[in-house]
């Protein structure tokens, strides 16, 4: 019953902590784990005396593990919010809005976060509910996972030209008209695709390292510059008004609620395909769970992108029983930690039942959290000195870069800003930036 | 000069400029004892192979020694390695449960810098230190000095050290006392009779006549 109650109490904590990082933008989830994993030393040593109890030592890495999945998972509920009232562009200059932030200037912010919580809790369930189909589909006696890895090389590259394939912005450049511009704009996220490829090759080959002896993820900087900086720079440099925030409970009408049910069950299994291939991200699942669905609604789109990230996060935790590969930086984090054990039978493995109690519990707390906080971002953001929050975001960044992978970082951070604005300013889709690491993988696999 | 300007300028240009800077920055050259001291780095180390094996997802666990201290290489993939060889890896350093490994992300990273066959050494170099070889495919001179059944016995030149060499009958060797030989075969310690001992139990082991002896 302790035990339980341990475990409990480390999904908490792991939660609390899945707040705070969620609610600080351009952090990614990946990039708190090996945070986390860095820092997993000082809770083992803080949680010695459990040992002195009686617990093997194998529990407290269990524990921390349960922490880290629960607090990765709490992340992807959290990070909706500031992603929806932060970074929002001045819609009459920007070239594409993201949907949260269009529905932050109709005054539903807090829609647009009751949406996506919608979105992530019931992506838990669909996934639970899964859980063992899946299990029996990507391992024995189907085993997808091997078909996969034979035709990985082709998967990818079927992914990489729908991305590009499927974009719709247009860009005018030579005064050409008609089609032109759609085909400029797939040219150009070709562009963005291939030159964040290139910085991939280049960046692995980069030696960082830490000025104060942490662990140094040469990814670090590179994620935070392609995708979470350049959203902050240029919300510094518009200044939208942002309309008062409508704060009232969403209530979802029948077709709203159909629709939502889709978005769960397409989005669930675009992360399921995340967190089986590797190299694609969850933008890259939105595309493929839209495009399977063939609606761009921007709520349902909210709803969609929810349930692949946490999807993903899910099922990145039975992937690591499953085919024993990490899929996210929380799972290397928990791979590091504690000794996987192959879920190859019916019955499922004991750190996994664990695990899936954490997930389940960190997915329940983090729904009901989300639309609490939510609610106080909506009331209390026109009193919050956004100027001021997005710079003191873009200096923790850039301090986190430089105390986990020094100066070389902080060059690597510039340049993959630079990138990252390739996008935003285009107009194109950010997760063609996502060449970063498909191309890679792609020319591993040739 | 606009955002948009700035931003093609500064991608394609940043990315060119860590390019030239990836060409000069190397990973840091280490020996295994060293590991510990680089957990989440990318280095480059040197090993003797002890043991190998395919995984089912076609990547390959290697162990390599360097005098007392092993560490477990991770590649992605397979390559032609075999015991005694000595190979240079370049991967990330990390700690899983209590060994300390090398993620070798691509069979590039991983050279053969020495096979064990093409490197013979006299038998008192197995004498100073036994431990280093233990467990490996090694090729040793010596003379012959008595012939039995199943094994015969080599010396060194000014008999200070003597190794018991086990062969399998139908190898049919022609042995003459006196005789110097290289002998290809894997290092081992027999536990029964607390001594060290060659065994030729590979395809590729053999004991070969010097011409000069």
């Amino acid at each position: 019953m302790f035990t339980l109650f341990l475990v409990i109490f480390f999904c908490l904590l792991g939660v609390l902590t899945g707040i705070a990082t969620g609610l600080l933008p351009g952090l990614h989830v990946n990039n708190i784990a090996l945070i986390l994993l860095s820092i997993s030393g000082v809770f083992v040593s803080s949680f010695g005396f459990l040992i002195d109890m009686g617990f093997p030592s194998d529990f407290i890495f269990l524990l921390i593990s349960v922490y880290i999945i629960s607090c990765s998972l709490a992340h992807t509920f959290l990070d909706c919010i500031p992603s929806t009232f932060l970074g929002a562009p001045d819609p009459d200059t920007a070239l594409s809005v993201l949907p949260a932030h269009s529905l932050l200037m109709e005054g539903k912010g807090f829609e647009a976060v009751s949406l996506s919580a919608l979105g992530s809790f019931g992506a838990v369930l669909f996934c639970f509910l899964l859980l063992v189909p899946i299990r029996f589909v990507i391992g024995s006696p189907v085993f997808f996972y091997e078909t996969l890895r034979e035709i990985m090389l082709f998967v990818l590259l079927a992914v990489s030209l729908l991305m590009i394939c499927t974009e719709k912005s247009k860009i005018e450049c030579f005064g050409l008209k008609k089609h032109w511009p759609s085909i400029f704009g797939m040219f150009f996220a070709l562009f963005v695709f291939l030159l964040s490829g290139f910085f991939g090759f280049v960046i692995f080959e980069i030696v960082v390292d830490s000025p104060i002896g942490l662990e140094s993820p040469v990814l670090f900087p590179a994620l935070a510059g392609l995708f979470g900086m350049p959203t902050l720079v240029t919300s510094l440099m518009t200044s939208p008004v942002i309309p008062e925030q409508k704060l009232c409970d969403t209530v979802l009408d029948e077709k709203t609620k159909k629709s939502s049910f889709l978005s769960v069950v397409t989005g669930s299994l675009g992360g399921i395909l995340v967190s089986i291939i590797p190299g694609i991200t969850s933008a890259t699942g939105t595309v493929i769970s839209m495009n399977v669905r063939g609606e761009s609604d921007k709520k349902q789109t909210i709803v969609t992108l929810s349930a692949v990230n946490t999807a993903c996060a899910f099922f990145v935790v039975v992937m690591m029983f499953v085919i024993l590969r990490s899929r996210s930086g929380a799972a290397l984090a928990v791979m590091e930690i504690i000794a996987i054990e192959e879920w190859s039978d019916v019955l499922i493995p004991q750190y996994l039942c664990y695990l899936l109690i954490a997930v389940l519990l960190a997915g329940t707390f983090s729904y009901f959290l989300t639309l609490k906080i939510g609610k106080i971002f909506a009331k209390k953001f026109a009193n919050v000195p956004y100027t001021l929050i997005v710079k003191l975001t873009i200096s923790m960044v850039a301090v986190l870069v430089f105390l986990f992978t020094g100066f070389m970082g902080l060059i690597i951070l510039l340049f993959a800003t630079f990138i990252g604005l390739l996008p935003v300013e285009f107009g194109v889709r950010r997760s063609h930036c996502m060449g970063i690491l498909l191309i890679p993988i792609i020319f591993y696999f040739i | 000069m606009n955002l948009k300007k700035l931003s093609i300028f500064f991608a394609t240009s940043g990315t060119l400029f860590l390019y030239f800077l990836s060409l000069l920055s190397e990973p840091v050259v280490v020996e295994l004892s060293d590991l510990p001291d680089y957990e989440g780095k990318k280095v480059t180390t040197t090993g003797i192979v002890t043991d190998y094996f395919t995984t089912k997802f076609a990547s390959q666990m290697i162990t390599i020694k360097d005098y007392n201290f092993t560490a477990v290489v991770y590649l992605e993939g397979t390559c032609d390695v075999e015991y005694g060889d000595k190979i240079q890896i370049v991967g990330e350093v990390q700690r899983y449960m209590d060994d300390w490994e090398v993620i070798v992300d691509n069979k590039k990273n991983l050279k053969i810098v020495e096979k064990w066959d093409n490197v013979s050494f006299p038998i008192w170099q197995l004498a100073q230190n036994p431990g280093r070889y233990l467990g490996l495919n090694v090729n040793v001179t010596g003379y012959v000095e008595s012939i039995f059944d199943s094994y015969f016995y080599i010396v060194d030149i000014e008999n200070k050290h003597s190794l018991i060499v086990f062969y399998e009958d139908y190898m049919g060797l022609s042995l003459h006392p006196g005789k110097k030989v290289c002998i290809s075969a894997k290092f081992l310690f027999d536990e029964k009779n607390l001594r060290y001992k060659l065994e030729l139990c590979d395809e590729r082991h053999g004991v070969f006549l010097e011409t000069k002896g």
